[in-house]
């Protein structure tokens, strides 16, 4: 009887045990699942993103049509939380409303100057323009808004986040080891400099430098270029 | 007569709490810890060190370091630390329901980072030190946890 006891006592201990593995198997297949579905779900959003560059004519760090009768540059740095800001609010707007209409033309320009992640991450746009990416990457860096060199834009994120955009991760990373990316880098960095510049975000609307109290104030200085080339 | 037969028996040393869960309880709080750090460092509050050991900067930044955007690190910080107040309980309550839930979070733990490791391996080609630190400890936690209660199981 006892023995009965201990036998169907060890058999519910055994079948707890084998609840307690199946709920384990369980949550972690859960878990592996969910990831899947996760990552095809922002590769499919990233694909989409990507999308929305094609509509623009793009050379480069340059957006929109040549021909446009205003010409807008952006001196920026990718850790500088100004730039985030103006990349959420301004250059969002400027593409939609004046660049999709050839009202406008955009071009970003490199101007490093807050650390190591800053020079690292404007090489890194410019391996991206190597292969056609530039717009799609620096829309992906803008929005990780990393500051402080604190590792968002370290080397292997960079790569990482180009990989996650479909770019060739090993020719991605020997660019951004190379003199090249180095160079172009400094070439826009140092004309910041020769032009005076102190500080990112800068505005340049058909090469005059724009001061600017609002960001509003930027579309205003646009609106009167835009009226003064109709004119 | 139980009574009386209780009062026959002779006076047995009262069996101390076993030690096992508080040392397993130990080694949760260390990998709390450990998943806390990597986590602090996924979201940019600290720089992650990897040492001269692998690449672990790739490994926490990868598509593979989330699960429906929530760092796999918090997730972790989350099972540790329920698997340390899960011991901390069967220390104080052995053989509770809480007990095998806790070692059922264990075991996911130790699936799940087998699995990461095999990511690890195969897709990212990159290792993660802190990660596979943490694989080791949770497999050890797990397993140490399923020996106890195979033996109480067996002494039922």
């Amino acid at each position: 009887m006892a023995k009965k006891s201990r036998k169907g006592s060890k058999s519910r201990g055994a079948g707890s045990m084998r609840w307690v593995w199946a709920g384990a198997v369980v949550l972690v297949a859960l878990l592996i699942a969910g990831q899947w579905w996760w990552n095809s779900r922002q590769s499919e959003n990233l694909i989409r993103a990507a999308a929305y560059w094609e509509q623009f004519e793009i050379d480069g760090t340059r957006i929109g049509s040549p021909g446009a009768p205003v010409h807008v540059e952006e001196y920026f740095d990718f850790q500088c939380p100004h730039c985030h800001t103006a990349s959420d609010t301004v250059v969002k707007r400027l593409l939609d409303e004046y660049v999709a209409e050839g009202k406008v033309t955009f071009t970003y320009r490199f101007f490093p100057i807050l650390g190591p992640e800053s020079l690292l991450a404007a090489r890194a746009a410019y391996c991206a323009m190597d292969q056609g990416a530039f717009w799609p990457y620096q829309d992906l860096l803008m929005s990780k808004k990393g500051m402080g060199n604190r590792g968002t834009y370290s080397r292997d994120n960079l790569i990482d986040y180009a990989r996650q955009l479909g770019l060739n991760g090993s020719s991605f990373a020997s660019c951004l080891d190379s003199d090249r990316s180095m160079q172009y880098v400094r070439a826009s960095h140092d004309q910041a400099v020769r032009m005076g510049l102190l500080g990112t975000p800068t505005f340049i609307v058909n090469g005059q430098i724009v001061n600017l109290a609002t960001w509003e104030d930027l579309f205003g200085v646009i609106d009167r270029a835009l009226a003064a080339a109709n004119r | 007569m139980s009574s009386t037969g209780r009062s026959q028996q002779p006076t047995a040393k009262p069996a101390g709490r076993p030690s096992w869960p508080l040392w397993l309880a130990a080694l949760s709080a260390a990998g709390a810890a450990l998943s806390g750090y990597l986590w602090r460092a996924k979201v940019g509050a600290l720089s992650l060190i990897c040492g001269p050991v692998g690449d672990c900067v790739t490994v926490n930044s990868s598509a593979y370091s989330e699960v429906f955007g929530i760092p796999v690190a918090l997730l972790g910080t989350l099972m540790y630390s329920g698997v340390a107040v899960s011991l901390l309980w069967e220390w104080r309550r052995p053989g509770t329901p809480v007990s095998q839930v806790g070692f059922m979070l264990a075991l996911a733990g130790a699936l799940f980072s087998l699995y990461l490791t095999g990511v690890e391996t195969f897709v990212l080609r990159a290792y993660c030190i802190w990660c596979l630190t943490s694989w080791v400890m949770i497999t050890a936690i797990a397993w140490t946890w399923g020996r106890h209660l195979r033996r109480a199981e067996a002494r039922a």
